[in-house]
């Protein structure tokens, strides 16, 4: 374990070092991050300007949820799918190998490699956004509440990954399927959405649906203190059942990987 | 032009091998669809919501757009940027005795036309089993629609291939991508249709070049605009062609006298 962390902060020192020495990207990727998450508002105040309610979350609510989506998402995005999509290129262009023969576990080594710094500026927007609406909602958050909350939010976060991180695996023998992380992104985006909304969808999809409503869903009912307690668990057993399912379906994919004379 | 249709026929096969990865971008458009058409089935119960517009126009909206999504937009601009200007396979383009602009058209092609093909195939199962789309019904404005349709793929493929070609002058390219790709969404009508958007920012976005790219052939399917209007929207569309055409060629120009190839 100690390894580990070792290896990632010498990763995060290189990280920050590409990220000095190509400054232009560095702007380019913060402007697109920021854009990203000020999307994400904009689509619920778009959606809800001219509505007081939807699905049984006040206007104020919904905008609170999504300020709660742009924070843990956007710590998704600053760690997990960047390296997700280099994930599928590094598949697609034969470059798997290279992993492979490091002294280190490979999903690690494709699951943390990168990291996107420029993230922490959508990170920060919405934090500061949550914060005002929840101003705004005269919302009283209790320590415990907070405490949960982060809780609930790392264990999203782990979700999260593993759905990701189960889906883009199918890339070992559908190396050309390159947009599948681009499907993941439309599919993550459906987190945006309450609870209620998705299970309007036939019980069949609701159920490939589902560990996603939760993801947001239940640490926003924790700040609010509309928290249903067999969510909770549900999120914990998902979190970890998926967690484990990610590593067995890696390590079998790697049975059946056959690499391009790289 | 035997010569194009052979690099079309060869696509179309390379294209049809790989389906998977059609039906792929089609879940990308259809996971938008289906998403807002649930938001909108709550909201429109709420009686002040159906001030705005009915669920039946919502339901023809994205079910046209569903068809447009897969049809019109390009995805032509990460095998540009990617492919042939960072990885350097563009000097085997400009090798051949072809045009590359030319190419690429008729590579793209067979992926739009597949992947319009699950769009019709979805919404004709949706028409027979729960709703038919409200469609435009005066038949002497259909060719007047279908040029408009035409016009609306050649103006996005060249979108694309203008942000595409931007990788001629980054090294990382994905953070111009991600703001198309926010620019693509926020003034395409994909979210909200543009004709619903508060008044301040209306006029820009039924003005802007994107919005002709799926928008107004939408629209236009739909019936929504009379035959003046029409052909309005076709004259702004070659408006923005032939001004996207100038801008290409002297990106196309400029790029080529820096770009390098390595061991290709």
């Amino acid at each position: 374990m100690k390894r580990y962390v070792a290896i990632y902060r010498q990763l995060l020192k290189l990280n920050l070092a590409s990220l000095l020495t190509y400054r232009v990207n560095f702007f380019n990727n913060v402007i697109a991050s920021i854009g990203w998450g000020a999307m994400s508002l904009y689509t619920v105040i778009m959606l809800t300007a001219r509505v007081t309610d939807a699905y049984g979350w006040q206007r104020g609510e919904l905008l609170l949820f999504n300020g709660i989506y742009g924070v843990i998402v956007g710590i998704f995005h600053m760690f997990i799918s960047i390296n997700m999509g280099r994930l599928s290129k590094v598949i697609h262009m034969g470059e798997l190998d290279g992993i492979l023969v490091k002294p280190i576990d490979s999903q690690f080594a494709v699951s943390l490699w990168v990291v996107n710094f420029a993230t922490i500026f959508r990170i920060l927007m919405a934090l500061g956004y949550t914060i005002w609406i929840a101003g705004q909602l005269h919302l009283v958050v209790t320590f415990p509440q907070l405490l949960l909350f982060i809780f609930l939010a790392f264990a999203a976060l782990m979700l999260l990954y593993s759905l990701w991180f189960l889906v883009l695996t199918n890339l070992i023998w559908f190396s050309n399927m390159t947009n599948l992380v681009l499907f993941m992104y439309s599919f993550e985006s459906m987190a945006r959405f309450p609870k209620e909304m998705l299970q309007q969808l036939a019980s069949f999809l609701f159920v490939f649906v589902m560990p996603l409503a939760l993801v947001i869903n239940t640490p926003s009912r924790a700040l609010l203190a509309k928290l249903d307690y067999k969510d909770v668990l549900i999120v914990f057993v998902l979190a970890a059942g998926l967690w484990a399912a990610s590593r067995w379906y890696w390590r079998f994919a790697l049975r059946h990987y056959t690499s391009a004379s790289s | 032009m035997k010569r194009l249709l052979t690099i079309f026929s060869l696509y179309s096969q390379h294209a049809l091998e790989y389906k998977a990865r059609s039906f792929v971008w089609f879940f990308v458009i259809l996971i938008d669809v289906v998403v807002y058409l649930l938001y909108w089935r709550g909201v429109l119960n709420d009686p002040s919501g159906n001030q705005i517009w009915s669920f039946s126009e919502a339901v023809s909206y994205y079910l046209l757009l569903l068809v447009a999504g897969s049809f019109l937009q390009v995805h032509i601009e990460e095998e540009v940027a990617f492919e042939d200007i960072q990885y350097g396979r563009l000097s085997q383009y400009l090798l051949r005795p072809f045009s590359y602009t030319k190419f690429k058209f008729f590579q793209e092609l067979p992926w739009r036309i597949i992947q319009g093909g699950f769009g019709v195939l979805t919404l004709l199962g949706i028409s027979v089993f729960i709703r038919a789309p409200e469609l435009i019904t005066d038949i002497r404005l259909v060719p007047l629609v279908i040029a408009i349709v035409i016009s609306a793929y050649l103006l996005c493929f060249f979108y694309k291939m203008i942000v595409g070609l931007i990788a001629f002058w980054t090294i990382d390219f994905s953070g111009f991508q991600n703001i198309q790709t926010i620019i693509f969404i926020l003034f395409s009508g994909i979210l909200v249709p543009l004709h619903l958007l508060p008044d301040s920012i209306r006029s820009f976005s039924l003005f802007q070049p994107i919005a002709y790219m799926l928008y107004y052939p939408v629209r236009a399917s739909q019936g929504a605009l009379g035959a003046s209007e029409l052909w309005q929207v076709l004259g702004m569309q070659w408006v923005w062609l032939v001004l996207f055409l100038g801008l290409y060629r002297f990106m196309w120009h400029k790029g080529l006298r820096q770009f390098t190839a390595v061991g290709q």
